[in-house]
């Protein structure tokens, strides 16, 4: 449109935003201006003053109503809507005090209920593993006859058929936890250390801070005394001393060597586990037959 | 009391804008003049009158000024700008062509 008829447009919008009040009281005394008017002009025509009154408002559909459709046409009705709406509401609640506190009560339980079960959810069911190709990872279990739901550890001579037998996926890894003491120190501490196949480690795509990963050789029992620590662990006990690498611990009074440091966030299988040593039984105690039925 | 029929559209906008554009006055004479000169076919109900002129005020066509009235109270006299006067011949035109389209087609001759 043309520019010129915002030299009267602007001023008169601003006014309605800024000078609220005063427009407030225009619009009240323009209303009232003519429902005077045209009382005067009912009472020339011969009514009552009662009626002249009554006929006057009610021709202008009643002064509130009228005010109100003046409001309608003025900008940003809304943000003054809103304003209005909110005042009342803290005013009401100011009011009701148990009300209040109720509500936000009700309110901070369910949110946070709501956002917890969020969270478990999220971290259990939602969150992708946190290794490359995470989609084609899969968990294997072995089920017991007659407990076709129950999940079983699996047994070794099993995991070996299941590897070398397997054509659905790339590789099988296997793995187990259990407890073993940091001793040769003058503090021992209970450490958490999983036991697993050395493929584990291109099978998660895992990478090491400092130093390597042990390879499948480190699986031939004798050859088996190498760990791969935690970047915990690695900081707590081992003074996060690159010097580390190489060097050697003691586990339940074992001698092994440091051979790597995994960084914080490899957490296989879990956040706990303080170490990696190669998954590695006696000579005498091999046995390739499978011993469960799958 | 019975409602009177909606006018058209926009067409009180253009109403308003001939009737400022002969004098600038207050709402309650511009009412008054409506009834007159409209001989009462036109009932636009005084509810209507001030929120279009408010709109009118706020898009730049009219503007406002307070007076003293002849009666000595204060009142809020509306004139027409410079752009309104340019929007009342536009309107006027256009009033103008789509009334005698109209009425070209309601004079058909029927049968």
């Amino acid at each position: 449109m043309e520019w010129r008829r915002w030299i009267h447009a602007l001023p008169a919008r601003f006014r309605t935003v800024v000078l609220s009040r005063r427009v407030e009281q225009d619009l009240h005394d323009e209303l009232s201006f003519h429902v005077a008017m045209q009382t005067q002009a009912n009472l020339e025509r011969g009514m009552s003053e009662e009626d002249a009154a009554r006929h006057a408002r009610r021709a202008i559909d009643g002064v509130d109503q009228a005010k109100e459709r003046c409001r309608d046409v003025r900008p940003l009705r809304w943000a003054q809507d809103l304003g209005s709406d909110l005042r009342y509401a803290v005013r009401s609640l100011r009011r009701s005090p148990m009300f209040t506190l109720v509500a936000i009560l009700t309110l901070a339980l369910g949110i946070g209920a709501s956002t917890a079960l969020f969270s478990a959810i999220s971290a259990i069911l939602l969150r992708p593993l946190p290794y490359p190709n995470a989609n084609q990872l899969a968990r294997v279990w072995s089920t017991g006859q007659g407990h076709p739901r129950a999940r079983f550890e699996s047994a070794l001579p099993d995991y070996r058929a299941w590897r070398t037998e397997n054509h659905s996926f790339e590789d099988i890894g296997a793995y187990y936890i259990t407890g073993h003491a940091l001793t040769g120190t003058d503090r021992a501490e209970g450490l958490q250390g999983a036991h697993v196949t050395a493929n584990i480690w291109s099978i998660l795509g895992a990478q090491t801070l400092q130093g390597t990963m042990f390879s499948a050789a480190a699986e031939a029992w004798g050859a088996h005394r190498v760990v791969v620590v935690s970047e915990g662990l690695w900081r707590r006990r081992l003074a996060a001393n690159p010097q580390a690498i190489g060097s050697p611990i003691q586990l339940d009074d074992q001698p092994y060597t440091v051979v790597g440091v995994m960084p914080a966030s490899f957490q296989f299988p879990s956040a706990e586990v303080d170490f990696w040593a190669p998954l590695s039984v006696p000579v005498s105690s091999h046995d390739n037959t499978r011993r469960t039925a799958s | 009391m019975s409602k009177p029929p909606d006018l058209v559209q926009g067409t009180l906008d253009l109403l308003l804008l001939k009737i400022l554009a002969v004098s600038a006055q207050h709402g309650w004479s511009i009412s008054q003049r409506l009834k007159q000169v409209s001989g009462d076919e036109l009932q636009v109900s005084d509810g209507s009158l001030y929120p279009a002129l408010h709109k009118l005020e706020l898009a730049g066509w009219i503007t406002a000024e307070w007076k003293t009235s002849v009666l000595g109270r204060r009142a809020k006299y509306y004139s027409l700008t410079r752009a309104g006067r340019r929007r009342l011949t536009q309107e006027t035109e256009e009033w103008q062509r789509l009334s005698s389209a109209i009425g070209r087609v309601l004079q058909m001759k029927e049968g």
